[in-house]
């Protein structure tokens, strides 16, 4: 959604007899002698300096400076500059970089805007049941939100009871289950687009694309919906009563050309060809007290990861699935220490699991991140809940960021860079909630969003 | 001659029906205050609203339902009646839909109803529906404003409704029957019959109404421009039979007995928000039934009555469309057997004392027939409760008029309910300034409510941990009335109150494992609550030749908040409770002339916040319904009456609940018969 801005502006004062030389203009982003760069990623340019040959000393100096770094690139008579991005400061921030060469001196002004009030995410609330109060909160980087987002941009509540929000085809599309609707919103203006309605018994709950017009939406009766995506109408309501062994299918990801289902009712995953799409003849990967709430999260290599439980008490247990072959091909069992066993009953130990977990992954797909309950006093059996990340290469547990003064969990987010977000709904008694972000030694920043916020979605996925 | 025959032969041929059908005993006889009636020359000026039963503080806010308010709703349900005539609040999910009553800021729960003594708030959740009773079966309706109501136990914690019947002995009329027809293919019939002979008085009531409630208004929140669409799944019917009897067993005893039945389906009304999918359809089933007998003689009065209830809910789920069916619904029966017996003492013209004693016991089935196919065909989703309750209450009072201006009472009330012991008391005083002009009255009280049978019970989720809510109230009411001329006569109120409400219960999510590893639901004390306000009346009646008028209106002004914080980031702490207005006011002009009457009724509510934390509001609105009508009698007592009444005169979009909408302006028309 938000397209990272480069300017770059070069002002050059080249001591060659009194005259001054020109520098490269045709660097992205340069306009005059002032630079301006934006956006949430770094940024590294490479500068071309007309006129200046032999070795070359670059400094650097400015507010704060070490958000710019600068190098001489000598094979090419240049400079190669590198802005660190995602700036949410107030006001713009200014570095000069000063190269010379001999007598030759050239300084290059480079201001960095602020993304301050770009949004970063925009959160789902599922807002009270028959209530109507399920809207879109937008969050900026610099921590300012706006609620009810939709409703300032339309004049009209976005609906009842907000089930998913999936950035699809430009597009938002928010899921309403007990508004029988999924509504298209425009991601800059938070416009309506379009409704697709459903007027067949439906309770629908997520999106994943079959093809380049349609898409397949879950739903909490027995059925599927296919919709086109594209002119916003519902193509057909899949009866799936007669679909083998399991009542409906909640979350569902696409990886490659097959599209991975959770249901309820079942110990699998069940897998469809996009190409050959049959509804009441999937495939099943048995996978051990599968959850259907859980999101299936793909990896950097491509495999898919599923949460599963072992044991009479449920404990967490991953499962890792080669898409191809559709086998399961590792599988973790998460320790968790019982208070008998006391070497490692101690504080610091995964000691349960939460009764509502939510998985999820960051940018790199390196890691997925679930939520465990870590004991903080064993005298006491006291204990706190964590959010606990797996590493998919070397199978490494560890425990990730404790969540103290967390009311009630409704969702989790992992932003591309790893940092954690808590949708806490606080006791659930109808009353906006908050947006937590936790920092690695707990402590939190708090932002108040709507009413039960459950998903969030970060902007950064967008590009 | 002819007329007089049919009723003649009319009255023996209904005689034979009706008059084995029951016997009875009297209502509780009602007994005024310190304040009685007035007459002021050819004006009759009833100071009803000061009227209170024995056994109910002497300080406590008594309102009574005119008999005007009666009449212009007589095809209403108690429901609309309640919303437009007192500063209860009512919230609904449309005309035929369930509703429900609050007092001063309290939870609908915590407002008690009764009938002829008998509590009717269903055991399962406590809270009653008043659009279940029809207006035409009431004689009075009585409102007791905050906890101090005690004469059938605990539970009122915000007030209490009193719907009763009573033998009038005096009245001659044989039949009246009432025919309407109205907007959105509504139609009303009614008929009461009336049979008295020197010792005995039937009265049979029958009534029915159906709806197709399709109206008509503007959507702007499901779509970006504003569509005008019917109303969907609104439709209801409802009918209902009550027989009552009363026999004079003597000069100073009676039977009475009171046999009410209702049956009533209706579709749930959905947000207006959402594609309907499904139909989701209610049945109601209820019987009350009540023998007792009645007793005054010297200075000893007492009585006896037994009661049983049944209420069933049978609510199914139709969905729309081919594809797979889920079935879903629940049935629930509850029943109930009570017993009572009070006694009163009076020493003197100052001095009485009262003693009741109470037994009921409750018994709930509920089952949910929604069915969850899973590998396990064991493991279907049908959970069925059944539980009990037996609650016993001894009670005791004493009023006494220390001075001719001075009267103190109190009352208290000690209940075991299944086990679990807790007292509730009030006291009030009342004096009075300058007689028949201005009074002062206040009380104090504390009362309490058991959790509900489904709090403690349900499954899953039922928590048998829960304490009772309990709270203080404490008022004052000045009242200030005063003839001016040969035919004015004024009256006004004013009262302050001040209530805590704690413990109060809420169902939230709590953090067990389940097997679907979501949340389980279950209750929990978890507010205390403050309310706070005042409550406003004034009553004009006016007599000038063959013009009779008669003005009341009534305003609240009602603050109610979470006291506490339960965590750092509660939002919930000082904010308005949900569905509490801060403002409410109606009023009722009534005019007779001549043969002509006019009733307009104007009823204003304001916002109401239907969160806890104030983030999301529904506004208020202002709603005027006129009544315009013929009183023709005719020789012999015949008497016609056609009407007409328009209800939302300036066709105003109102909700009652957010995203509910209520009938824009709609028209009926009536036939009441009558000798």
């Amino acid at each position: 959604m938000i397209a990272a801005i480069a300017i770059l502006a070069v002002s050059c004062e080249k001591d060659n007899g009194g005259r001054l030389g020109a520098v490269t203009q045709n660097v992205e982003g340069m306009t005059g002698n002032t630079l301006n760069v934006a956006g949430r990623q770094d940024k590294t340019v490479e500068i071309p300096l007309d006129g200046i040959t032999g070795g070359l000393t670059v400094s650097v100096r400015g507010e704060d400076a070490h958000w710019l770094a600068a190098v001489a690139n000598n094979a090419k008579d240049g400079i190669v500059v590198t802005v660190r991005g995602g700036y949410v400061g107030e006001a713009d921030r200014l570095g000069i970089i000063t190269v010379e060469s001999g007598k030759d001196r050239i300084q290059i002004q480079v201001v960095q805007k602020s993304i301050g009030g770009m949004p970063q995410m925009v959160i789902l609330n599922e807002g009270q049941y028959g209530y109507g109060t399920a809207e879109l909160s937008v969050v900026n980087y610099d921590g300012t939100v706006t609620w009810n987002a939709f409703e300032k941009a339309n004049n009209m509540p976005l609906g009842d009871v907000g089930q998913s929000i999936t950035y699809l085809d430009g597009k938002y599309f928010v899921v309403l289950g007990n508004s029988n609707q999924i509504k298209v919103v425009d991601p800059l203006t938070m416009k309506l687009l379009g409704t697709i309605d459903f007027t067949a018994p439906s309770s629908p709950c997520f999106i994943v694309p079959l093809n380049d017009t349609e898409a397949i939406v879950s739903d909490y009766n027995q059925k599927l919906t296919k919709i086109n995506y594209k002119n916003y109408t519902v193509v057909e309501n899949i009866d799936l009563s007669g679909a083998p062994s399991f009542f409906y299918i909640n979350k569902m990801t696409r990886v490659g050309d097959k599209i991975f289902c959770a249901a309820i009712g079942s110990d699998a995953v069940w897998v469809y060809d996009c190409n050959n799409f049959t509804p009441l003849s999937p495939r099943a990967i048995p996978v051990e007290g599968m959850e259907d709430t859980e999101k299936m999260i793909e990896d950097r290599n491509g495999n898919l990861w599923v949460y599963g439980s072992y044991g009479p008490d449920g404990y967490p247990k991953l499962y890792c699935i080669d898409t191809d072959t559709e086998q399961v091909v590792y599988s973790y069992e998460v320790p968790v220490v019982q208070p008998g066993d006391a070497e490692k009953y101690v504080a610091g130990a995964a000691v349960d699991k939460i009764s509502y977990n939510r998985m999820d992954t960051d940018g790199t797909r390196g890691k997925l991140y679930f939520l465990m309950k870590t004991l903080l006093d064993a005298a006491t059996d006291r204990s706190v809940d964590a959010v606990y990340s797996f590493d998919v290469d070397t199978h490494e547990l560890k425990e990730y960021c404790r969540l103290p003064e967390l009311g009630m969990m409704y969702g989790m987010g992992i932003s591309p860079d790893g940092g954690v977000y808590l949708l806490d709904c606080l006791d659930y008694s109808a009353q906006r909630g908050y947006a937590k972000h936790y920092k690695p030694d707990g402590s939190h920043t708090d932002l108040r969003v709507g009413i039960f916020p459950s998903m969030i979605h970060f902007t950064e996925y967008e590009n | 001659m002819r007329l007089a025959l049919i009723i003649r032969s009319m009255k023996r041929l209904l005689s034979i029906f009706f008059l084995p059908v029951l016997f009875g005993v009297p209502a509780s006889a009602q007994s005024g205050d310190g304040l009685r009636t007035v007459d002021i020359d050819s004006v009759r000026v009833t100071g009803k609203s000061m009227d209170r039963a024995e056994g109910v503080s002497a300080g406590v806010r008594t309102s009574v339902i005119s008999g005007e308010a009666l009449q212009v709703n007589r095809s209403r349900s108690l429901a609309e009646l309640l919303g437009g005539n007192s500063t209860v609040y009512i919230k609904s999910l449309g005309r035929g839909a369930a509703s429900t009553a609050s007092f001063r800021g309290t939870a609908p729960s915590h407002t008690k109803v009764t009938w002829n003594g008998i509590t009717l708030n269903p055991s399962m959740s406590s809270t009653f529906d008043f659009s279940q009773v029809p207006v035409f079966f009431m004689d009075d309706v009585t409102l007791y404003h905050g906890g101090a109501d005690l004469r059938h136990g605990t539970g009122a914690i915000g007030g209490s409704v009193d719907i009763a019947n009573r033998p009038d002995w005096t009245d001659t009329t044989h039949l009246r029957a009432m025919l309407e027809y109205g907007s959105f293919q509504t139609y009303t019939g009614a008929v009461n019959l009336r049979f008295m002979g020197q010792k005995s008085l039937f009265k049979t009531g029958v009534y029915h109404q159906q709806s197709d409630n399709d109206y008509r208004y503007l959507n702007k929140i499901f779509r970006l421009e504003p569509f005008e669409e019917r109303r969907k799944d609104a439709q209801y019917n409802q009918s209902g039979l009550m027989q009552e009897a009363y026999f004079r067993t003597g000069d100073h005893s009676m039977l009475s007995s009171g046999l009410w039945l209702m049956y009533g389906r209706r579709y749930i009304p959905k947000v207006i928000i959402s594609n309907i999918t499904r139909h989701d359809i209610d049945n109601d089933y209820s019987l009350k039934f009540y023998t007792g007998y009645d007793h005054a003689e010297g200075r000893h009065e007492f009585s006896l009555k037994a009661a049983y209830l049944l209420d069933v809910l049978d609510y199914e789920i139709k969905h729309i469309g081919e594809t797979w069916q889920p079935q879903d619904g629940s049935f629930n029966r509850m029943q109930g057997v009570q017993l009572k017996g009070d006694y009163r003492y009076r020493r003197s013209e100052k001095l009485s004392f009262g003693a009741s004693v109470r037994y009921a016991r409750d018994f709930i089935y509920a089952a949910g027939d929604t069915i969850r196919p899973s590998l396990d065909p064991d493991d279907n989703y049908r959970p069925v409760v059944r539980a009990g309750r037996n609650v016993a209450d001894l009670g005791a009072d004493i009023e006494w008029k220390p001075r001719k201006r001075l009267q103190l009472s109190a009352q208290a009330v000690g209940e075991a309910n299944d086990g679990d012991l807790a007292p509730a008391f009030s006291t009030g005083v009342l004096y009075d300034i300058f007689p028949q002009h201005l009074t002062i009255k206040g009380s104090a009280s504390y009362n309490h409510k058991f959790p509900s049978l489904n709090d403690i019970y349900w499954i899953p989720g039922g928590n048998p941990d829960l304490l009772p809510e309990k709270g203080f109230t404490y008022d004052a009411t000045l009242t200030f009335m005063s003839k001016i001329g040969r035919a004015l006569y004024f009256r006004s109120e004013a009262t302050v109150y001040l209530m805590n409400v704690d413990n109060w219960i809420m169902w939230l999510p709590r953090d067990g494992y389940h097997e679907s590893g979501a949340y389980v639901w279950s209750p929990v004390n978890i507010n205390d609550v403050l309310s706070c306000g005042t409550e406003l009346m004034a009553e004009v009646n006016l007599l000038l030749r063959d013009l009779r008028m008669k003005f009341r209106a009534n305003y609240a002004y009602t603050r109610s908040e979470n006291r506490n914080s339960n965590f750092e980031l509660d939002g919930t702490r000082h904010m308005q409770l949900p569905y509490v207005p801060l403002h409410q006011a109606n009023g009722l002009l009534s005019a007779e002339w001549k043969n002509i009457f006019l009733n307009w009724q104007v009823s204003y509510t304001g916002k109401r916040y239907i969160t806890r934390d104030e983030s999301y509001e529904t506004p208020g609105y202002c709603i005027h319904d006129i009544e315009i009508g013929y009183n023709r009698v005719a020789k012999g007592g015949f008497a016609v009456t056609p009407g007409i009444v328009i209800n939302n005169v300036f066709d105003e979009y109102y909700e009652s609940t957010r995203y509910y909408p209520m009938p824009l302006r709609s028209i009926s028309g009536s036939l009441t018969v009558s000798f």
